[in-house]
């Protein structure tokens, strides 16, 4: 089953699928959740992406998050416009990517219901800019999913992404990060 | 006097100048899907294989591109925080996800079931393992 959907699956998935092992046991989400919030003196602005790849490897530790930039919404079509033209230049960078690994729990590595605490390290990419990334994360086993929620900040300047001074007191320099993931056996 | 009326004038004349230019820059958004124009008319099965195949050559051609797509209704899915999604069936591994521009028919999507041909518009926005259009709206039924 496995052979013959890989024949089928995208570039991008190969791609993201060529650091796990043929034979892992693999888990995914096309429907993750992003949710982006920033805090600045004049406004609160909150975005939504709802159509985050992420794949994780419970036998070698893996994990790969995908994302389409545009896919964010924001309340505002103006602020949408914004982001994606003049901060994220996300016709030229279309992609967030994260990669990362972490040591798997026993109990992990067999599905045993509960909640596990991994740490995982690797590199975020945004806006052409990549950067190391390490965040404690909890598994939750239930069934045969598996659940996360953890939140991260990300500072604007660290991947090169310009504010201009006018619009300085509308934008965080650091941007909370809000991850939902629920995972499912690796199929279509 | 003369002098100071051309002064003034001037400084109206820039002030327009001035006030065009921040509501172009910073005010205006782009024309609605209804007013843009697709550059290509495909099934969501063979635009999806184009990317399948080559991705880098399907994205020089349709990534930020307006497309009109028409296909089978795998599914229609309403999010409590987003717009609404109407996924295309394909004969690969993902599918293709139309999320709507705001200001949809209600009516006209409370009608639509699965396996339904359908026809919209939207921009590609690029593949993950589904294709991905945003701002779509529906041209048939």
């Amino acid at each position: 089953m496995k052979l013959n959907n890989l024949k089928k699956i995208g570039f991008t998935a190969i791609l993201l699928l060529s650091c796990f092992s043929a034979f892992g046991q693999r888990y995914l989400t096309r429907e993750g959740k992003i949710k982006f919030y920033s805090h600045a003196p004049m406004e609160d602005i909150t975005a939504h992406n709802n159509k985050v790849l992420s794949i994780i490897d419970i036998d070698k530790g893996q994990v790969a998050v995908d994302m389409l930039i545009k896919a964010f919404e924001f309340e505002k079509k103006l602020m949408q416009e914004h982001f994606n033209e003049n901060y994220m230049e996300s016709d030229e960078f279309p992609k967030a990517t994260f990669k990362g690994s972490f040591e798997v729990p026993q109990g992990l590595k067999q599905m045993t219901a509960g909640s596990y605490e991994v740490a995982v390290t690797g590199d975020i990419t945004i806006h052409g800019v990549t950067k190391p990334l390490a965040q404690n994360i909890t598994l939750k086993v239930e069934d045969k999913s598996i659940t996360t929620h953890f939140v991260f900040n990300v500072k604007v300047k660290d991947h090169d992404i310009k504010i201009p001074n006018l619009v300085v007191k509308n934008i965080a320099e650091e941007i909370e990060v809000t991850a939902d993931f629920v995972f499912k056996p690796f199929e279509r | 006097m003369q002098k100071r009326r051309l002064i003034l004038s001037l400084i109206f004349i820039i002030g327009i100048v001035a006030g065009y230019f921040v509501y172009q820059k910073f005010l205006s958004t782009s024309p609605g899907m209804a007013k843009q124009k697709a550059v290509a008319e495909v099934t969501a099965i063979d635009v999806y294989a184009a990317f399948e195949a080559d991705e880098s050559a399907a994205n020089q051609q349709y990534l930020n591109q307006v497309i009109q797509v028409s296909g089978s209704i795998a599914g229609v899915e309403r999010p409590a925080d987003a717009n609404p999604v109407i996924t295309l069936e394909t004969t690969g591994f993902g599918l293709v996800k139309c999320t709507l521009e705001p200001g949809w028919d209600e009516a006209q999507l409370q009608s639509l079931s699965t396996g339904d041909q359908i026809t919209l518009k939207g921009e590609c926005i690029g593949l993950l393992l589904d294709l991905l259009i945003n701002n779509a709206i529906i041209i048939q039924p």
